[in-house]
């Protein structure tokens, strides 16, 4: 019943991590040549496409805010030894908490209801993580499975709230909550396209995790219980009180990226709007290799590469969807060990 | 006789630590018979027999079996671990018959047949049990019951006798020596145990330091012969050139247990050590005095402080520092650099504000690097370094604590000569400074070398424990076969 | 409120993938393409065809070799199986939007003449072939010596090793079952429709996962797990239209109930550890 004792450690192995990604893009590429319509111009399209336009790059920089989020969220989890599946539910969640909040206050709290708002989002999504942080504390359940079930429990459950007389709009033809006023709403940075204000948080953030997580004290036991659970455990670490708080801290931020969706780019909450933003945090920190500074890089080539596929695909280039494709061999190969690693010395006695 | 397995000329060195486990080993195994495996422990036997049930490769030499014959159950050989491997979730039934020939699983059938087999054995199990809760002893009958169903020529047990009773370990040997003799299949058994191995082997093999130091029958030996053969008197422990002063008497102890497996009283400046052979304790002896496991019974006190339910960190705040003998997983973080191996008990004070600098980081490490002569850069990863670099750094991570309470649970293992002499001094130099010492050993030799008083774990309770000087080899090895 | 055959029979096919997987030691989180791909394997093959037994050979083959694949992955390569699987769930849908844009023009849903739902007595075929399977499954588990193996492997490699057993072949084979039932699990989905539509699965392949562990592992309750699960789908099918009633109140609750029933199972065993003090031994 602990698959996680099984598990290889995600952290060893850089050049794996190389190999997957050409891996990945050498794919798309050669499908790109084989069966692109006009090949050299799909070739450009898919590597202008992101930067063609002002709109373009935008929705590039939007995306890539909110996938360093969760990217962060993941990272800060598996980083520490505590793996979360649960992403999908927690974004989900910490966009309602910020519709809520959004409908609640009064409109005339300005700046200081849209902060009220982001904090609840954030509360929302790191209560859903940290409570199976805290089942692994009190109880040892595994928290792959109980974050992925906490998830599945809570997104119809979120579903029907949409609809509810609580939130419902009346005579849209999307499944959506009622807008939130315009008080709330993040500024637009680039219109038309989706970049908004709720950005600039970001790259603060990744420093603020960046030094906490490689500079702190906090930061250095968390890593040593990410690479070494039973030396961290003898050193006097609580294994309690270090599965709560990542869990909670990762649960946290995907619930930010949840509110900055609806307060910034939806300005309501839409049904499955974030359908998806958890398991490409999930890819995106791995690419990193849990590294907060790295999630940066690893957001950017994640969403280059899935936006200039959906360009590729909506020009008509490319009959299919190319950036699930290269999503999807990313992740098989991600965590394989394709360079054998020495690991000899890891057996301890003779 | 016909011959069943050749070993010529087997050498095994472990790269990891380069200690030569087998060197240059001959003998022959004959059908029909019985060989006994003595040695103290480290002295090669488990892989020597590792060697011959064909899980691992000679470095030099070969191995060469009677025809039809190949490693593995099915092809007839095979190997019962002292703890052999089990799936929690199956019953003890479906543990026994797992891998035989046959379709169908039939529950009556098989406990029908596994009570047959079984009481040959003297044995009687409850085949209904779930594995985790039946404990290392009937896993060990039900593996041995299993194995015995498959069509084996060659046995090997490794100290098949050690958590059985004198009656019990009786019964089994007379089976497996009956077995011998019916099926002219051969069995190996290695133990620690003179009495066994004169009254049943038909021959009895003694190795030391990976080499096959006697190869002798019953008849022509005897109890006094074979102790002399692996506690030699001749061979004198070597006096450290800086002897520990004596310590007050009047001080009060730190560390004490009482009414549990092992108690002692221990002052600031003693180095207690306490010895065992294998499944006698000292595996969970170290899990106990660390807080991994409850004490099963008793109470344990540092500093006139009970700590009987005190967790690892709760030990550690009152002083605790423990170098495992698992060095590599609980007592290191293999692939972090050597700096994030010496500070887990600094961090808080290296990071004035909050923030733990690269510089303070680094120079820590390089302060400890210069006071105990350790090698490595800051940044380089700990796997690089050799087994006796890991043990100092380790050993230089735990002293710098100022510990009440230091211990140390197989500090030597895989080390060589001088790796063993730096780490003596240095353990000596903490004992100097105030630490009481406790250092759990399979080593006699070694606890001869370092400690001022010496006890020895056997049948569940710790037996003559006295200052080293009262103690010799000689009197400590008969002290742990229990030959008085 | 009649029994929920359409949705019962592909969960629990798909569940019982699930069972023999995980018992093997190697949980199938990829289940959920395997359904669509199934699912769409079924109505692309019978189009062409329109030979049943064609079609149904396509579809185990699917199954198959897509968990082939993830075996080699994960065994092979030593990826982790989770990741790699999830990896595996987004490759199949982009291959089906590519095959069905490339043969059909669209990506949407395509239609057969028929729908296939034999049925015996008023009662779906399908349905009882799926409760055969659950006993068979439970047979296999329980009562073969390859049953035991795999049991075996799935908790202690070592043991499986030490019995001169492939720990490997026992969970590439698991996997390939497990495979081959989502497959088939998603065939009946869709045969059953008579069409193929974008997303038919919803879900289905991760409910399956909760329906294991709310099945306690084992094929008899897992049954019982499926039925409730597919209970509630319908009721909330039927709730659709009254919103004064908590509808996702009723879709989440299966998964919370396994969060409980998964807590409850580890803190008990979590105890049983911890009771056990090593004795003395004298």
């Amino acid at each position: 019943m602990n698959p996680q004792a099984k598990r290889p450690n995600p952290l060893i192995g850089f050049a794996s991590t190389a190999i997957a990604l050409a891996v990945a893009l050498g794919t798309t590429v050669v499908l790109l040549l084989l069966f692109g319509s006009d090949p050299a111009h799909a070739l450009t399209s898919f590597f202008g496409g992101p930067f063609s336009s002002s709109l373009a790059w935008g929705n590039t920089l939007n995306q890539t805010s909110l996938l360093i989020l969760t990217g962060l969220a993941a990272s800060v989890a598996f980083g520490s030894g505590s793996f979360n599946l649960g992403g999908e539910g927690q974004i989900y969640l910490g966009g309602l908490g910020a519709l809520a909040a959004a409908l609640v206050l009064p409109p005339g709290w300005g700046i200081v209801g849209l902060g009220l708002a982001l904090c609840a989002g954030v509360l929302a999504g790191g209560v859903w993580g940290g409570l199976s942080g805290a089942l692994k504390a009190r109880w040892e359940a595994d928290e792959l499975i109980t974050t992925f079930l906490l998830s599945a429990a809570i997104i119809p459950v979120v579903d029907s709230l949409i609809t509810s007389p609580l939130f419902a709009s009346a005579g849209s033809y999307l499944i959506t909550s009622r807008k939130i006023p315009h008080e709330f709403w993040l500024a637009g940075l680039l219109p038309p396209s989706n970049l908004h204000a709720g950005a600039l948080l970001v790259l603060p953030l990744v420093v603020v995790l960046g030094v906490l997580i490689s500079s702190t004290p906090w930061g250095y036991r968390l890593r040593l219980l990410g690479r070494s659970r039973a030396f961290a455990h003898y050193t006097g670490i609580s294994l309690a009180r270090y599965s709560l708080l990542p869990l909670g801290l990762s649960g946290g931020l995907h619930g930010l990226a949840g509110a900055l969706g609806v307060l910034g780019t939806q300005h309501a909450l839409v049904q499955g709007f974030s359908s998806g933003w958890g398991w490409n945090g999930i890819a995106v920190a791995l690419i990193a290799r849990t590294n907060p500074w790295a999630v940066v890089p690893a957001a950017l080539l994640f969403t280059f590469l899935d936006q200039a596929a959906r360009t590729v695909v909506l020009q008509g280039q490319f009959p299919f969807q190319l950036s699930a494709l290269f999503q999807a061999a990313i992740l098989f190969f991600i965590t394989a060990q394709l360079v054998p690693v020495a690991r000899r010395k890891l057996r301890g006695k003779p | 006789m016909a011959v069943l397995a050749t070993l010529s000329h087997l050498s095994k060195t472990f790269p990891d630590n380069g200690v030569r486990a087998v060197d240059d080993v001959s003998l022959e195994l004959n059908e029909g018979e019985v060989l006994a495996l003595l040695g103290e422990n480290g002295a090669g036997k488990t892989t020597l027999m590792a060697l011959l049930a064909g899980l691992l490769a000679p470095d030099e030499g070969e191995v060469f079996l009677a025809s039809g014959l190949s490693p593995g159950l099915a092809a007839g050989i095979a190997l019962v671990q002292q703890h052999p491997p089990f799936s929690p979730e199956l019953h003890l039934w479906e543990h026994a018959i797992l891998g035989l020939p046959g379709r169908h699983l039939e529950k009556k059938e098989a406990v029908v047949t596994l009570n047959a087999a079984v009481a040959r054995w003297g044995f009687q199990l409850d085949w209904h049990q779930l594995c985790r809760d039946a404990g290392p002893l009937a896993l060990q009958k039900a593996t041995l019951t299993a194995f015995f169903l498959h069509p084996l020529r060659l046995l090997i047990l490794d100290e098949p006798t050690a958590a059985l009773g004198p009656h019990e370990a009786e019964t089994l040997l007379e089976g497996v020596r009956a077995w011998t003799r019916e099926t002219q299949a051969c069995a190996v058994f290695v133990t620690h145990k003179l009495a066994e191995s004169l009254g049943w082997a038909d021959r009895i093999a003694v190795m030391r330091s990976g080499r096959l130091e006697a190869l002798t029958t019953p008849a022509h030996t005897s109890l006094e012969h074979l102790s002399q053969l692996l506690f030699p008197s001749g061979l004198a422990a070597t006096v450290p050139e800086d002897p520990l002063p004596p310590v007050e008497a009047t001080l009060p102890p730190v560390f004490v247990a009482r009414g549990t497996r092992a108690d002692f009283s221990l002052r600031a400046g003693e180095i207690l050590g306490l010895t065992s052979l294998r499944g006698e304790g000292a595996e969970d002896l170290e899990e106990e005095l660390t807080g991994l496991s409850p004490l099963p019974e008793g109470q344990l006190f540092l500093g006139g402080t009970d700590v009987s339910q005190h967790s690892i960190a709760g030990l550690r705040r009152l002083g605790l520092s423990y170098v495992p003998s698992d060095r590599m997983g609980r007592g290191s973080s293999p692939h972090s650099p050597l700096a994030s191996n010496v500070i887990p008990y600094q961090a808080t004070r290296l990071a004035p504000g909050g923030i733990l600098r690269r510089a303070s980081v680094r120079g820590y490490f390089r302060s400890l690097a210069k006071r105990f002569s350790l090698q490595g850069e800051p940044g380089q990863k700990l796997v690089t370094l050799s087994g006796g670099n890991i043990q100092k750094l380790i050993l230089a991570r735990e002293m710098d604590q100022g510990p009440r309470v230091l211990l140390l649970a197989e500090p030597s293992w895989g080390l060589d000569l001088e790796a063993r002499r730096e780490l003596y001094r240095l353990i000596r130099l903490a004992a100097r400074k105030g630490s009481a010492v406790v250092i759990l050993s399979s080593e006699p030799q070694e606890l001869l070398e370092v400690c001022t008083r010496i006890g020895v774990l056997r049948a569940g309770r710790l037996q003559g424990e006295r200052p080293t000087s009262q103690w010799s080899l000689e009197s400590l090895g008969r002290e742990l076969l229990g030959v008085s | 409120m009649s029994l929920p055959f359409d949705l019962f029979t592909p969960l629990l096919l798909a569940a019982l993938g699930a069972l023999l997987s995980e018992r093997a030691g190697i949980l199938n989180i990829a289940l959920e393409g395997q359904m669509l791909g199934g699912a769409f394997t079924a109505i692309l093959v019978q189009q062409l065809t329109g030979n049943l037994a064609l079609t149904a050979l396509a579809v185990v083959s699917f199954g198959a070799a897509t968990s082939l694949l993830l075996a080699w992955g994960t065994l092979k390569l030593k990826a982790d199986p989770f990741i790699a699987a999830l990896g595996l769930n987004l490759l199949i849908p982009a291959v089906i939007g590519w095959v069905s844009f490339s043969l059909f023009g669209n990506q949407g849903v395509i239609r057969l003449n028929e729908a296939f739902s034999p049925q015996l007595g008023g009662v779906k075929l399908t349905f009882v072939a799926a409760l055969a399977l659950a006993v068979v499954v439970h047979g296999v588990l329980f009562h073969t010596s390859w049953g035991l193996q795999l049991r075996a492997s799935g908790t202690s490699e070592d043991l499986v090793a030490s019995r001169g057993l492939n720990s490997n072949r026992l969970k590439t084979t698991a996997l390939v079952l497990s495979g081959v039932l989502g497959a088939l699990g998603g065939a009946v989905l869709s045969l059953n429709l008579g069409a193929w539509v974008q997303g038919i699965s919803a879900g289905k392949g991760w409910i399956a996962l909760v329906a294991l562990y709310l099945g306690l592992r084992r094929p008899l309750p897992l049954m019982a797990a499926c039925l409730l699960l597919a209970w509630t789908q319908q009721a909330s099918g039927f709730l659709q239209g009254l919103p004064e009633l908590p509808q996702g109140l009723l879709l989440g609750l299966p998964s919370l109930v396994t969060v409980v029933v998964f807590v409850i199972t580890s803190a008990t065993q979590r105890g049983r550890q911890r009771k056990s003090a090593k004795p003395i031994s004298r």
